[in-house]
């Protein structure tokens, strides 16, 4: 038996080191707010979810309702939309070979916005149908976006890609803006989504989304390996007997349904499926088959981080999270672009 | 076993036909250097084979028919050094080679063992060992090269077709990268099919040569019989002088010397 070349290899350290990160993250987000929940108790509490254990954990009735009905929600709900924004991130990346793919600026989650803000008007908030207009919207985007990009034609580069989902992420964010206007009654409920939120209700959204991105997150980490073949482009990935068309499709299909799930409950947040693989990119080098789960990981913890800023920056009120990715995204977006153009 | 047989092959690049009609057998384990002018069809007739470009007519590889193939079934049988291939930013030559296993390995699977030892086997054969964690975008040309060869290697192929694979190689690499394919060849009995510019270099890679022109065979033989003065200015515009040697047929282009430049100062 052989071992595997190490370099290109999910390793252990930084895999328990985004575990950690993720640790730390849940840890910092639950026992942060108004409500005063010390660390130990949080922990006493979690273990005596564990079937067959009871232990008390000191909290008062009220404690432990900010903290299973309030908190912890709350923080799933940030694990799951940022893991899924990362790893649908990294997807497009490898599918397009574009190191600037993201479900915000491929116009993805804008169309994803679309489709979620018809299914509010109508009354649909809350149920299963919700996500499937995301999906359906982020689909149609997803498309057109490459399309156009496709009509862009001969010298195609990174640009163009992108150049695309911009036209098409401001049309739809147009059509959302206007159907949200015309419905004056929601407009409130559309208005604080589309800048971005984890409020939750519970743990209802925690189980709305959680299959759909388990499913999407399953079928990209199971591609991880395909993406490293397409990196030497269409042909070659064809002479290598890889059904390019069929990975592509898989992909796509899925970073989408992870995206459309995102922002079904947690509006439009930008830059998550730039910043989270590329970090993991500088860190442990450009095969698929680490960013991927990494990103997975990365992503969840990222995105709780967020939130933990987005709630005390400005405490006792809120940000919207989107702010927050965004001011570390934008320099991370400057960076990659003076890269890629080095890069010819 | 691995016979390469084009039977009334026809491909075209748009409405442009590329290829008209063209029949050639290379028999297994043997080796044919496929010549011609810029646009005679060389790469077609290459990715044709290699199932990157749709044909009418038949392309069999020993009894069997690659149209009929699946891809993974295809790319386990042919192998493809292309032209310019991408190197990607970051991979290491590990993994760069690993990625000739990929017709071997079921869709849902990774890798296993018996494929890391095949990848470690093309890269110790292609003298890459010690370069093996660096990143392939970092390699020197010749590096390069031996690294896509490996990686075609990996696939285990039967044939294995090189376009244009000495371009942008000094002498002496392109020296080592030929005799490097010869003794593959023979050690493997692998049928070789070779698309190249130079035709000094071709006549001395290959035993038996097609000189393509227009997409149409226009001769076919030994390097001898295929590069003479009058066939060469006939399909390149050049006139060029051919010197028999014991190594093969030497090419060398005649520039006329007569004909004053127009930028010498006159008198």
């Amino acid at each position: 038996m052989i071992a595997p070349a190490a370099s290109q290899r999910l390793r252990p350290a930084p895999a328990m080191a985004a575990f950690a990160m993720l640790a730390v993250a849940a840890v910092v987000s639950v026992i942060t707010g108004a409500a005063d929940l010390p660390v130990r108790g949080v922990v006493l509490e979690v273990v005596d979810r564990i079937p067959l254990l009871e232990v008390d954990s000191g909290f008062t009735a009220r404690q432990r309702d900010v903290l299973w009905q309030l908190r912890a929600p709350r923080m799933v709900i940030g694990a799951v939309v940022g893991a899924a924004l990362a790893v649908a991130g990294a997807a497009y990346q490898g599918v397009f070979r574009n190191p600037l793919a993201d479900p915000y600026l491929l116009g993805v989650a804008a169309g994803a916005g679309l489709g979620a803000t018809l299914a509010i008007i109508t009354g649909l908030a809350s149920t299963p149908l919700l996500p499937a207009a995301a999906f359906a919207g982020a689909l149609v985007a997803v498309i057109v976006t490459y399309g156009l990009a496709k009509l862009g034609g001969a010298g195609r580069t990174t640009a163009t890609l992108i150049l695309a989902g911009v036209a098409v992420a401001s049309f739809f964010t147009a059509l959302q803006t206007y159907v949200q206007q015309t419905s004056s009654d929601t407009v409130r409920e559309v208005f604080a989504w589309i800048l971005g939120r984890l409020a939750t209700f519970g743990w209802s959204e925690v189980l709305l989304v959680v299959p759909f991105v388990a499913v999407s997150a399953a079928v990209i980490v199971a591609h991880r390996r395909h993406l490293d073949v397409l990196a030497v482009g269409e042909g070659e990935a064809a002479a290598l007997g890889l059904d390019v068309g069929r990975v592509r499709v898989l992909v796509v299909l899925a970073a989408t349904l992870a995206t459309a799930a995102a922002v079904a409950v947690a509006g439009l947040i930008g830059f998550v499926g730039i910043i989270v693989p590329h970090a993991v990119r500088l860190l442990t080098g450009a095969s698929y088959r680490v960013i991927v789960p990494l990103s997975l990981v990365g992503g969840a913890a990222f995105l709780v981080f967020a939130d933990i800023a987005a709630r005390t920056i400005v405490s006792p009120a809120e940000l919207p999270i989107g702010v927050i990715t965004a001011f570390f995204g934008a320099p991370f977006f400057a960076m990659i672009l003076a890269r890629s153009r080095g890069a010819g | 076993m691995s016979t390469v047989r084009l039977h009334n092959v026809t491909a075209a690049f748009g409405k442009r036909p590329v290829l008209d009609d063209l029949s050639l057998t290379v028999p297994s384990g043997g080796s044919l250097a496929v010549i011609g002018p810029n646009g005679a069809g060389k790469s077609t007739l290459l990715n044709a084979i290699a199932g990157l470009v749709a044909y009418h007519g038949e392309i069999s590889v020993g009894t069997t028919p690659m149209r009929a193939m699946a891809r993974s079934t295809r790319a386990r049988l042919v192998a493809l050094v292309p032209q310019s291939p991408l190197f990607p930013a970051g991979m290491t030559v590990f993994d760069y080679v690993l990625l000739g296993r990929t017709p071997h390995i079921p869709y849902w699977r990774s890798e296993g063992a018996a494929d890391v030892a095949i990848t470690r086997m093309s890269i110790k054969a292609l003298d890459l060992s010690d370069l093996e964690d660096r990143s392939v975008d970092t390699l020197s040309g010749g590096e390069r090269q031996r690294a896509v060869l490996a990686r075609a290697l990996t696939q285990k192929p039967e044939v294995l077709l090189l376009d244009e694979p000495t371009t942008g190689l000094d002498l002496g690499h392109q020296q080592t990268f030929l005799e490097l394919v010869e003794s593959i060849r023979h050690e493997r009995g692998t049928t070789v099919i070779s698309a190249i510019h130079d035709l000094t270099v071709a006549a001395r890679c290959a035993a038996e040569m097609v000189l393509l022109s227009g997409g149409v065979v226009a001769a076919t033989g030994s390097p001898a019989t295929v590069i003479t003065e009058d066939l060469v200015r006939r399909h390149y515009g050049a006139a060029v002088e051919v010197i028999a040697t014991s190594g093969g047929p030497v090419v060398v282009p005649l520039v006329d010397q007569t004909t004053p430049s127009t930028t010498e100062p006159t008198k």
